[in-house]
């Protein structure tokens, strides 16, 4: 048996159990104790008249008995007996033993096994009676009083008791202590519900309003319905409730200022973004604005000047030709040549340097056709095995974001180029005109890097850069000897400049 | 001197057991002679009766002629003595001298013969210069041991028998009769006051107890048998032997409207006083005792005598006889009062007047 059993039992429970306990082992004891006690008083009662009636009777039957006046006796137990139904009967034995009176009570049912009994003695007096003994015959009166002994037994008085009238009236009492009792044990029992009550009613109203408080509802304000530690207890959910809210409406107010705060960072951050981007296109489009330049300048100046220098060097070679041979002319023959053809070179060079400076390749051939022909420029001087897929019509593609798209592409490809050392290399240009945005997407076999752990060179930062200015994405998804996927989405159309949010006021910050 | 007659019988008492709780006391008075002398004489005269050796030359030296039997016998020897005393043998007899003998060593024993002494020594100091050997003996015995220790003693002398009922006065100087004639020459004559209150007084307190004649029934045994023509008269007398049933006896009383209890140890003694007590109250007849204690244990009235009352008694007499050297007849208590148990005499629906309860003969004073 689990002696702690009772450590689930609720407050009520234990409160009653308290109570009704001591009570109810007082109520048995008291009930048993009573009972004992009844009974033990009749048992003495009994023996106690039992004795004082044998001893009584013994003394007025003396007379009786010695003058033998039994009918006389008789009459006088007869009315005793009678009168007094607590006696069975009574008995006077002479001295021979022989039964002289039995008188049995008429009323009386039961009687006790045992009888009660005295001795009658016969009682002498000690007087001076002027018999010839010895001492003087005084007729006045002696100093002392005279003694008043027993010489001999005449009989005996046996009084046999009779139980159930006693046991009647006692039972009687008992049945009254009994329901007392019973009573008191009933009010004790209503206490004990009525304190339990007073215990558990208000812990159930403050185990409500604390789950009310868990639930988030601090209005709750539990009224202090009694004295003692419970009524503290009351109280102080109440205090605890109030200190709650006003720590919740601190703290609201607190969020909802860094709330505030944070917003307006966050609008200043997107406003510098929006002015970094700016920056970054501006940048761009001086780039290309320079390059162009550049390019032309290359063009028209550097160029024709070439041409101009080859044609004077065919001319100084023609002249040559015609004039006598010699070593000399030889000479001059072999240098007109060997400058024609660094004109050719240097021709060449810049032509070269104005392709990559101002790709008119773009203008001419639009996106496709210039990617087209980077790849087929790379394809044709390097090892490596490069192609291109491209779907949609990127005619309408503003010159900005296809120029972007052609750098990109470059220089993804210079990329491939120098550091993968791929065998093949993939080229996608998708344009998806109801997303609104251009994919683009250079896939090889080479080394691959680890994203996590390498620094991302320059090349990727351009792109990203690129990218960013365009409010596109790049997705650089490589590791080592898995080769490199890049992917690169461009929104066709600039979104406007992100709207600044203001931050929400709560509507419990005041 | 009393002490040392009283520490000499107990020395004899050490020898003779038997004897010596029956003499504790003796006083023995000798008014004539030297101190010296006379207490060597009371020595003798107590070493007596115990010893029986110093007694023969005693007795031969008191012996009187005739020693009667009875009070009839008494008389004659009262008449003798007279003529002793004054007349004739005046040179022989020229005095008397007394001794109180008492049978035990009680504090009532001691009470009285303080008493009488202080009575009797005026009487006998006349006497005084007389020689102790002429002056004759007056025993005084308290109570029936010491009047059959005085009856026994052999001497020219008289006694005079007090608290000692008539009953065992006459049993015992009936038998101190012997047939031997012996014997009777020496027998000291002798008188009583019975110790029981005299039956007319009683009758008379019964009368006044009821107001009106009372119907008096009386037991006698046959040791009382003698009071029977004195009562006949005035009671309803009913004789008793016994052995038969006490009760039944009572019963057959059925006239009487008192008892009148006459001291008689064959029909009051200690195991039927209550119950005769009881059955009379049970009949509605109250008893006259003869006893304050009797009274007091539950019979109704009687008439009693203080010790004083006795012993001035004993002095009248003992004075008479000096004066006139008659001796007085055996008598009932001259003195007396009454003594009521009030109790018992509402129980019995009587009302007690005060001429009941006063009523007395008051001794004279000494």
């Amino acid at each position: 048996m689990n002696l702690r059993f009772w450590r689930g039992w609720g407050v009520g429970r234990r409160m009653a159990v308290i109570t009704m306990l001591p009570v109810a082992l007082l109520f048995t004891s008291f009930v048993w104790y009573s009972w004992y006690a009844h009974r033990a008083q009749v048992a003495e009662e009994l023996a106690e008249r039992g004795r004082i009636l044998a001893r009584a009777l013994a003394e007025t039957s003396e007379y009786n008995v010695i003058s033998g006046n039994l009918s006389d006796l008789r009459l006088t137990i007869n009315g005793l007996v009678q009168s007094d139904r607590s006696i069975y009967r009574v008995d006077v034995v002479d001295a021979s033993g022989r039964a002289s009176v039995r008188v049995v009570s008429e009323s009386a049912t039961d009687a006790q096994p045992h009888y009660y009994e005295a001795q009658i003695r016969k009682q002498v007096v000690w007087i001076n009676l002027f018999s010839d003994n010895g001492t003087p015959h005084v007729s006045a009166s002696s100093d002392s009083r005279p003694p008043t002994l027993t010489t001999e037994v005449v009989g005996w008085v046996r009084v046999t008791m009779s139980p159930s009238n006693m046991m009647a009236k006692q039972t009687d009492r008992f049945q009254i202590e009994l329901s007392m009792a019973a009573l008191a044990l009933a009010a004790s029992g209503i206490l004990a519900w009525v304190l339990a009550r007073s215990l558990i009613v208000p812990l159930r109203e403050a185990i409500g309003s604390l789950r009310q408080i868990r639930g988030g509802n601090f209005q709750v304000n539990p009224p202090v319905s009694t004295g003692g530690e419970i009524g503290e207890l009351q109280s102080s959910i109440g205090e605890m409730a109030l200190a709650l809210g006003e720590s919740k409406r601190d703290l609201e107010n607190k969020v909802a200022e860094r709330t505030r705060d944070l917003l307006a960072s966050r609008n200043e951050a997107l406003r510098a973004d929006a002015d970094k981007r700016k920056l970054i296109q501006k940048v761009n489009e001086i780039i290309e604005d320079e390059r162009k330049s550049i390019a032309v300048e290359i063009h028209d100046e550097l160029n024709a000047s070439l041409i101009a220098a080859r044609l004077e060097a065919q001319a100084i070679g023609l002249l040559a030709a015609k004039a006598p041979p010699g070593a000399e002319v030889t000479e001059i023959r072999r240098k007109s040549e060997a400058i024609t053809k660094l004109a050719l070179d240097l021709y060449a060079n810049g032509r070269r340097l104005v392709r990559r400076l101002r790709p008119e390749v773009l203008d001419m051939l639009g996106l496709h056709g210039a990617v087209e022909e980077v790849v087929r420029h790379y394809d044709s001087t390097s090892g490596c095995r490069f192609d291109l897929h491209s779907e949609g019509d990127f005619a309408r593609l503003s010159n900005e974001l296809a120029i972007s798209a052609y750098r990109i592409v470059q220089e993804a490809l210079s990329n491939v180029m120098k550091h993968a050392g791929a065998r093949s290399a993939h080229v996608s240009l998708l344009l998806d005109e109801g997303k609104g945005v251009l994919r683009i997407r250079v896939v090889d076999d080479g080394a691959g890097f680890d994203t996590a752990s390498a620094s991302e060179g320059i090349g990727i930062i351009g792109m990203r850069e690129r990218a960013y200015a365009l409010h596109g994405t790049i997705e650089v998804r490589s590791s080592p000897g898995e080769g490199t996927d890049v992917a690169i989405a461009l929104p066709l159309n600039v979104p406007a400049q992100p709207s600044l949010i203001t931050p929400a006021v709560p509507a419990s910050a005041s | 001197m009393n002490r040392t007659l009283r520490s000499i019988g107990k020395d004899m008492g050490a020898n003779a057991p038997a004897l010596a709780s029956m003499l504790a006391l003796t006083l023995l008075i000798a008014m004539a002679a030297g101190a010296v002398q006379a207490a060597n004489q009371a020595a003798q005269q107590t070493a007596n009766p115990s010893t029986g050796q110093v007694a023969q030359p005693a007795a031969s030296s008191l012996a009187t002629p005739v020693a009667p039997a009875a009070p009839v016998a008494a008389q004659q020897e009262r008449s003798d003595s007279r003529g002793d005393n004054r007349s004739d043998n005046r040179g022989e007899t020229q005095g008397f001298r007394f001794q109180i003998i008492t049978g035990d060593d009680s504090a009532v024993t001691h009470r009285i013969a303080e008493d009488l002494y202080k009575r009797l020594v005026p009487t006998f100091a006349a006497f005084r210069t007389e020689l102790a050997q002429k002056r004759r003996m007056l025993y005084i015995a308290i109570g029936p041991t010491a009047l059959r220790d005085a009856l026994s003693r052999r001497c020219d002398c008289v006694v005079i028998s007090a608290y000692t009922s008539s009953q065992v006065w006459r049993s015992v100087t009936s038998r101190q009769s012997p047939s031997q004639n012996q014997a009777r020459q020496r027998r000291p004559s002798s008188t009583a006051i019975y110790a029981e209150p005299a039956p007319s007084d009683q009758m008379r307190l019964a009368a006044l107890l009821y107001g009106r004649p009372v119907r008096v029934g009386v037991l006698l045994g046959p040791d009382t048998a003698f009071l029977r023509p004195q009562l006949h008269d005035a009671a309803e007398v009913q004789m008793y032997s016994p052995g038969e049933d006490l009760n039944h006896t009572l019963n057959s009383m059925t006239r009487a409207e008192m008892l009148l209890a006459l001291p008689d140890s064959d029909i009051y003694n200690a195991e039927n006083v209550r119950n005769i007590l009881l059955s009379t109250y049970r009949r509605k007849q109250g008893v006259l005792g003869f006893s304050s204690d009797m009274v007091k244990v539950g019979a109704l009235a009687t008439t009693y005598s203080e010790i004083e009352d006795i012993n001035a008694q004993v002095a009248e007499i003992a004075a008479h006889f000096v004066a006139t050297g008659e001796l007085a007849e055996p008598q009932f208590p001259r003195y007396f009062r009454t003594i009521i148990n009030e109790g018992v005499a509402s129980s019995l629906d009587l009302r007690v007047t005060d001429a009941a309860r006063n009523f007395a003969r008051r001794a004279p004073a000494p």
